[in-house]
């Protein structure tokens, strides 16, 4: 094979491989990206077998066609630290040369067939959202999921489809994201549910493109994959049942308290130095128009924060982890925001119009 | 207390006090004595002792059978009144407790009087007599409790502590086993000022890591302290077996059993615990001890068992010898407070409402009257 290509959008294309490619595997394979060189454009793919990547280089001028492996991040790296416009790459029967002006790289190459197969999406995907509004039903679910969890279909996102809406949810048990977005293309047919693991949503925003266009989805039994513009994204998809989210949705919650988020911000990040790893929990206590938040942490000491916020009725105290909340005030993206409770021992429940809602668990409070 | 189980029968039936009275199983079977009245010891009988022994003794004797729910109230009853004198009560059995008095003293008195204000306050409220040892610690203080037996009150003065205990059979020593004794007995050692004769290497040359401990003991030292259930670090249920155990099922049965009151003792104090704890002491006196790790702190029966029982799984597999001392600990400790609720029921339902049926029914009716499916077996085999 033989080509040129422009070293900037070979880069980011690259960046999306590194981040599938593993760099510790028992498969050494699998820290490999295949170069597919077309005869006029450049395909990246890495894969671990599970999560795998797909991106196009279209400013590309091919001399000779060809189909490598070599190594992702090297090839990354190398292609980062150039500083030339346009890079040289041409292979001889075991090697990779990459040139720039004044520099000449050799990597090992290693034979494509042994790569494994990357999933394409043959008949096209069965419905589209906007990527901005698919970026943001991932930024407001993601951070939810479980990390570890032994329910295993708690470390994904479960994605539903019904009409021309599509509903991702995350939970980790001790609090849930929902986020709904309006179709850009809806589905003929019916889209089954799939539970999608966090790290295939993630890579989306480090594919490389702009902003605009629609990212087409296929949901098929076992796989989830996503394309925008040149590049697409194939995941496995979690095994297992999504916990049932409607149930716990509260839809009593009567203690209605406004408040201006980037007060609560900053008083939960105040009130949570005085919290360790035994007393993880700060006790919101809402009276007549304030919060106070106050917090200890056994022989080191307490805090207190007030702050104003909008609320009529009866005293109400609960206590919450403090970093669910801070999670989702980091997200929301909003000046204002409304928290709903019941009582002590009942969850909590954050809205954002109709598109967003978040429902967290409190810690118990001692009852002195 | 003094003669706990039988004590409470000659209340509860005046008909049998100043009668010899037998607490136990059957004599016909294997039967074991619980209990044995102080009338009844004057013929030799002594608790532990197989039930026909004792009735070949003291013929005349009234066998009564146990009535754990009554003695387990009566228990709380005392123990209720413990909590009056100081928070730091550490219970050590259903009549058994250490009372640490020291932020006492200011508001009722010296420890004497407080001793006997506490022996009054037993007898009027319950009618039942107590020994009470008091001491500058918990190893003297059990010692004094046991001298002046029924309705003792004996005091170890601090300055008086050496001279108190010298004249002592050694087998009072704390934590001296069989084993200990004999190699004792073979050096002459027989009582507490025989004792002070070896030496701190002595005792270590003898008995590895317990030989400080034991050393201290004999000198009347003792640090330990009183550590009440509720703000225990760790809880465990240890046995020393009577004669080495070869029988795995057994042994299994035996840490179900622990495993169980470890759980239930979680319960009473609302508890969670963390880490579980499996600690082995075979015949050759090595000790091993192994712990696991539940992702969320928890009181149920089931879940503990599950960590124990691969525990001993595990130590099976790669163990033969017999075993001296089985034991079950949990510690680690998250209380309600601050706990992160679920939003989803991850604990299983099913066993948490099995938890709380056996408690309530043990409460009410005793220990003995429900049990696990493996633990009947053995029941079974012990005849009672």
């Amino acid at each position: 094979m033989k080509f040129r290509f422009n070293r900037e959008e070979m880069s980011d294309a690259l960046k999306a491989v590194c981040a599938v490619a593993a760099a510790r595997t028992p498969k050494p394979i699998l820290r490999c990206v295949r170069l597919e060189v077309q005869s006029d454009v450049l395909l990246l793919s890495g894969t671990d077998t599970e999560l795998s990547v797909r991106c196009a280089v279209t400013q590309v001028e091919v001399d000779e066609p060809g189909d490598t492996l070599v190594v992702a991040d090297t090839l990354s790296k190398i292609v980062n630290e150039c500083d030339d416009e346009i890079l040289n790459i041409e292979t001889d029967s075991s090697q990779l040369h990459i040139r720039g002006a004044g520099s000449h790289f050799q990597v090992v190459t290693q034979d494509a067939d042994e790569f494994p197969l990357v999933p394409t999406m043959e008949d096209g995907p069965d419905f589209a959202v906007e990527r901005d509004a698919l970026f943001r039903l991932v930024e407001w679910t993601v951070f939810a999921s479980a990390r570890e969890s032994t329910r295993y279909a708690m470390n994904g996102v479960l994605w539903e489809v019904e009409g021309d809406q599509l509903t991702l949810v995350a939970t980790d048990g001790r609090r849930l994201s929902l986020a709904k977005a309006k179709l850009a293309q809806a589905s003929k047919a019916k889209v089954p549910s799939a539970i999608v693991p966090g790290k295939a949503m993630s890579l989306l925003s480090r594919l490389p493109g702009s902003a605009a266009g629609n990212v087409g989805v296929k949901i098929t039994s076992n796989q989830l994959l996503m394309s925008i513009g040149g590049a697409m994204i194939s995941s496995s998809l979690v095994e297992g049942h999504f916990p049932k989210y409607q149930d716990v949705i509260p839809q009593d919650c009567d203690r209605i308290v406004e408040v201006k988020t980037a007060d609560l911000l900053g008083a939960l990040r105040r009130a949570s130095l005085l919290t360790n790893e035994e007393s993880k929990g700060v006790r919101f206590a809402i009276t007549d128009d304030s919060l106070t938040l106050s917090s200890r942490a056994p022989e080191q000491g307490e805090a207190t924060v007030s702050i104003p916020v909008k609320y009529k009725g009866e005293p109400v105290e609960i206590g919450f982890n403090p970093v669910f909340l801070l999670d989702v005030l980091r997200v929301t993206h909003a000046d204002d925001l409304s928290m709903a409770f019941k009582e002590a021992n009942r969850p909590g429940l954050i809205r954002l119009g109709q598109d967003f809602l978040y429902v967290v668990m409190p810690v118990s409070l001692a009852s002195a | 207390m003094d003669e706990f189980f039988a004590a409470i029968e000659q209340l509860d039936q005046p008909e049998l006090r100043g009668k010899p009275v037998l607490v136990g199983g059957d004599p016909k079977g294997r039967g074991v004595v619980s209990t044995a009245s102080y009338e009844a010891r004057r013929f030799g009988c002594h608790s532990a002792m197989p039930m026909a022994n004792a009735v070949r003794l003291c013929p005349q004797a009234v066998i009564v059978r146990p009535r754990i729910a009554r003695y387990s109230e009566v228990s709380q009853q005392v123990f209720s009144i413990l909590q009056q004198f100081t928070p730091l009560v550490e219970p050590l059995s259903i009549d058994e407790a250490f009372l640490d008095v020291t932020g006492s003293v200011r508001l009722l008195g010296p420890p004497e009087t407080i001793a006997a204000e506490l022996k009054r306050e037993i007898r009027e409220r319950t009618g039942l007599t107590v020994s009470v040892g008091v001491a500058p610690n918990k190893f003297l203080a059990k010692i004094a409790s046991d001298l002046r037996k029924p309705d003792g009150l004996v005091v170890v003065a601090p300055d008086r502590l050496q001279d108190s205990l010298n004249p002592l059979p050694i087998s009072r020593l704390w934590g001296a086993g069989r084993v200990t004794q004999s190699k004792l007995d073979h050096l002459h050692v027989h009582t507490f000022e025989d004792a002070l004769r070896l030496t701190e290497k002595e005792w270590q040359q003898l008995f590895g890591q317990h030989g400080e401990r034991f050393w201290s003991l004999v000198r009347g030292l003792d640090d330990r302290p009183v550590v009440p259930d509720r703000t225990a670090k760790s809880i465990s249920h240890e046995v020393t077996f009577p004669i080495d155990v070869v029988d795995f099922d057994h042994l299994r049965n035996v840490i179900l059993d622990q495993t169980d009151h470890v759980a239930r003792r979680l319960r009473r104090h609302g508890l969670a615990a963390r880490t579980v704890t499996l600690k082995i002491r075979s015949a050759d006196f090595t000790t091993l001890t192994r712990q696991s790790t539940v992702h969320e702190p928890t009181s149920e029966t089931e879940v503990l068992w599950r960590c124990v029982s691969e525990l001993f799984k595990v130590w099976r597999e790669s163990h033969r010898a017999p075993v001296r001392l089985i034991g079950v600990g949990v510690s680690h400790f998250s209380d309600h407070e601050g706990e992160q609720l679920n939003l989803f029921n991850t604990a299983n339902e099913g066993s948490q409402a099995l938890d709380h049926a056996v408690d309530t029914i043990r409460d009410r009716f005793g220990d003995q009257a429900i049990r696990r499916g493996g633990q009947v077996r053995d029941m079974n085999q012990d005849g009672t």
